[in-house]
């Protein structure tokens, strides 16, 4: 039906500096780069052809739904980004991308300790979710 | 193609000078006399201009030694785009001291207008008006204004000071203020933010008046009281400050006397965060209320009314070098319902937890979790839990495929102490733990509608056993059952805590496909599907009943995305095959067409015994005739036949204000709710919006768009 295997990324540059490289995000992002990628991941900004930065990294919990007695049965968890490509040298790539995620997840007072376990997980799983999001978007850049 | 060149049309003035250098004085008028640089006459007609300013009369004196202009008869003065007319004015033109009588002036950036008995320029930023008025209404329109013994407006600070001020709304004046200050600019300024007042149920009416003040660029405060009519007056302070370094947020609520409830009432919280360098954080989360029903009886949001536990947790927190630690105290204050009491939970005091992973060593990664918590509890019994979890993992990824298997060894040591009714013994369980989870990354390109996608086919398999431990001896401090999706169908243990490690030997599938957009690698669409096969059956459970026998699990499957312009979806649902019937059912979908004009409509269903959910929610934000726009929400438990929470609302775009009337209805604990209805008037240019019928607006519709004034014109001249 015309599905073929996926090539590695081509991205139009052969080597990257990710900013912020020592979070969990940078982590998994160098990762999925150096394996799914033609680019050289460096250590410096000076011999990086381009530099990706992750601008902003935050968590919301907003509920989504209550019980009849006005407790919270349902939230809803929204990872948010945002990440830019530059060559280091002041010319944008790709400008500033905001990117969302979102999971739903049960809530029980009396569970308080395992929920906010739950609650690390789902936003792991975020992560992990964002990291193939942005390398999609990265390889869509053109030069 | 048109080659021919045209003129672009420059619609302001070049300034050609610098702008400290003097500039000539241009004077035209029907007659003239005097003398150069003594006194000149001007009658009939008279036209001064200067770079920057611009002085009509009818007759006119220039006195050129000392600068000065005095203007009689229909004069208007034109500076800096403020134009300011009256019978009499004074000036001197360089350092734009003087004065204007009976001034009627109409000022840019931000706009008004007003009159006054007198109007006094205090050199090129400052003016000083005296017995007179102001509004940020437009020219002609006096909607609202202010009424002003005195008025300042500095430039510098970007502020209006007001003395003596009642505020008039169509005529009708309703405020009086001894002292009014407010921002010139959109910026954050020190001041009074929107008042506001309506009423509630239980507390009667009520009117807050929020002051903003503005510490500095990284601190403000807010401190806002609040009159009950049926409990008193309450004071509210909230303090937030931003650093590199640190950053914190305290609030304290304070009613010294409730008369409907005979006591005083307070509330506190308290959030502190640390980055002390090197890898090193730390912080502060520290929460209290007086009573159980603070929050139902003194606060009309969802947020506050539904919360239940409050933590006191300290956080400090170590990461670098592929590993991480913690240290923690936490306990909590549980704020009962009577009709519905919650158990409380284990305080961790303390909780330290070590997390590291070393990758590529040299071509496996090494993982290690150790845990020990000391578990207190004032009834349930309490212990201490030692965990320790070695494991190794060999990921082998290539562009389109990853297999990664993974072996560990989880350990468990428990030590329990007082209030041991159960007599259960000290224990130590330890479970080999062994994963296989891989995928497979297809893709094509498609055309849908006209348009060009990727669409990709991700197959995932995860492969997971675990052999079956006894663990029904062993108490249950931090542990339940977890949600059943995405995330958890991959994860090594359907519980989290770590109480319990379930019995495993089952192989999770899952498909996924999404739409790219191959221009920019968004995603436009998608849809996943995915099923647990067990091959044995489940014998540990949360609380020693009988376990899950079924040879699959529900099946899960989502679809979310784009549709169509202006349609998002999101569905996700949980289906049972051996009871076909839906465990699990979540559609969302919104209709935004156009900034401020959203509808969502919502259902949710989770078939459980304790906790069963069947909603409806319905949101929408919506231009109504001429300036009316309606917001409205109605969320609604089919299951209990009650409104959890509903909202109406009407607003009205004034121009140069807004009037807003907000009923909200909220379920608070069983067979309570709490009725609200608040009023506000926003007057534009006045102080920054942030009363508390907004945040109940921004929570309850999503995509809601605040009413804005609409933005202020640039001047189309500059200087002469």
């Amino acid at each position: 039906c015309g599905f073929q295997l996926r090539g590695a990324a081509q991205l139009p540059f052969k080597s990257l500096y990710v900013e912020g490289g020592g979070s969990a995000l940078g982590v998994d992002l160098q990762r999925a780069l150096r394996y799914g990628s033609n680019v050289q991941i460096v250590d410096s900004k000076g011999e990086a052809q381009a530099v990706l930065q992750v601008l902003g990294e935050s968590r919301e919990k907003r509920i989504l739904s209550i019980g009849s007695n006005g407790r919270v049965s349902e939230y809803v968890l929204f990872y948010r980004l945002s990440f830019r490509l530059h060559d280091g040298k002041g010319k944008e790539l790709l400008p500033a991308q905001p990117l969302e995620l979102k999971r739903d997840i049960s809530f029980n007072d009396a569970q308080v300790l395992a929920k906010e376990q739950e609650e690390a997980m789902l936003y792991r799983d975020m992560q992990g979710d964002a990291v193939q999001q942005i390398i999609r978007r990265l390889n869509a850049v053109k030069i | 193609e048109d080659d021919t060149l045209e003129l672009r049309p420059q619609t302001s003035l070049i300034n050609v000078f610098p702008a400290d250098e003097q500039t000539p004085i241009f004077l035209d008028a029907d007659r003239m006399s005097g003398h150069r640089n003594a006194e000149i006459q001007a009658d009939g007609e008279c036209v001064l201009r200067k770079r920057g300013q611009l002085i009509d009369a009818d007759h006119l004196i220039y006195n050129q030694p000392e600068d000065e202009v005095h203007a009689l008869g229909n004069v208007r003065i034109e500076q800096n785009g403020n134009v300011t007319t009256g019978p009499e004015l004074k000036m001197k033109l360089e350092t734009q001291q003087g004065f204007m009588r009976e001034p009627v002036y109409l000022l840019q950036q931000p706009v008004a207008h007003g009159v006054g008995e007198n109007l006094e320029f205090l050199g090129k930023n400052r003016q000083r008006l005296t017995r007179g008025t102001y509004t940020t209404c437009a020219e002609g329109n006096n909607d609202w204004f202010l009424r002003v013994g005195e008025l300042e407006l500095d430039r510098t600070t970007q502020t209006g000071t007001a003395y003596n001020a009642s505020i008039y709304f169509k005529g009708v004046p309703f405020l009086y203020t001894p002292w009014l200050n407010f921002p010139l600019t959109d910026e954050r300024k020190s001041g009074f933010l929107t008042p506001s007042f309506g009423t509630s149920g239980n507390s009667g009416a009520e009117f807050s008046l929020p002051y903003y003040w503005n510490i500095a660029p990284e601190q403000d405060a807010t401190i806002t009281p609040r009159i009950l009519a049926r409990r008193g007056l309450q004071l509210k302070g909230e303090y937030r400050y931003l650093n590199p370094m640190y950053s914190g947020q305290s609030r304290a609520e304070l009613l010294p006397n409730d008369s409907l409830a005979g006591q005083s009432r307070y509330a506190l919280s308290l959030l502190h965060m640390q980055n002390f360098g090197a890898g090193w954080a730390g912080s502060l989360n520290v929460q209290k209320a007086s009573d159980d029903n603070y929050f139902r009886d003194l606060t009309t949001t969802l947020a506050s009314t539904s919360q239940v536990n409050l933590p006191r947790d300290a956080m400090l927190s170590y990461n670098g070098h592929g590993l991480s630690f913690l240290g923690r105290m936490l306990s909590y204050q549980t704020l009962q319902d009577p009709l519905a009491p919650v158990g409380k939970p284990y305080s961790l005091a303390p909780q330290l937890l070590v997390n590291g992973l070393w990758r590529n060593f040299p071509a496996v990664d090494l993982g290690l979790t150790g845990e020990w918590v000391d578990f207190r509890h004032t009834t349930l019994v309490n212990g201490k839990r030692l965990t320790f979890y070695p494991n190794v993992s060999m990921p082998l990824q290539q562009s389109f495929a990853y297999i990664t298997p993974k072996l560990g060894m989880h350990m468990t040591r428990y030590v329990l102490g007082d209030n041991n009714v159960a007599v259960l013994p000290d224990a130590t369980r330890t479970l080999p733990i062994f994963s296989v989870d891989s995928g497979l990354f297809l893709e094509r390109d498609v055309q849908l509608r006209n348009h060009e996608f990727i669409q990709t086919l991700e197959p995932r398999l995860y492969y997971l056993y675990v052999p079956y431990r006894d663990q029904s001896r062993l108490p249950i401090f931090d542990t339940g059952l977890a949600d059943f999706n995405y995330a958890q169908m991959f994860s090594e243990n359907q519980f989290v805590g770590g109480d319990r490690i379930n019995d495993a030997n089952q192989v999770t599938a899952a498909l996924t496909s999404r739409l790219l957009d191959p221009d920019n690698g968004q995603e436009w669409i998608r849809a996943a599907i995915g099923q647990r096969y067990y091959f044995k059956e489940q014998q540990v459970t949360l609380d020693g009943s009988a376990g899950r026998t079924d040879k699959s699990s529900d099946i899960l499957a989502a679809f979310s995305g784009r549709v169509a312009p202006f349609w998002n979806v999101d569905t996700g649902v949980q289906y049972n095959t051996g009871q076909q019937q839906f465990q699990k059912t979540g559609v969302g979908v919104r209709y935004q067409p156009a900034v401020g004009k959203v509808l969502n409509l919502g259902y949710r269903f989770t078939r459980d015994m304790l906790n069963p959910i069947k909603q409806l929610d319905i949101s929408a934000q919506w231009p109504l005739r001429g300036r009316w726009q309606g917001v409205g929400r109605w969320n609604y438990s089919l299951q209990d036949r009650i409104i959890l929470e509903g909202l109406a609302g009407l607003e009205y775009n004034g121009g140069c204000w807004a009037a807003r009337v907000v009923m909200h209805r909220l379920a608070t604990a069983t067979a309570q709710t709490s009725n609200s209805i608040f009023f506000q008037l926003e007057l534009f240019g006045m102080g920054k919006i942030g009363a508390d019928p907004l945040d109940i607006l921004k929570r309850n519709i999503s995509g809601y768009a605040p009413t804005l004034k609409p933005s202020t014109p640039a001047t189309t001249y500059d200087q002469f």
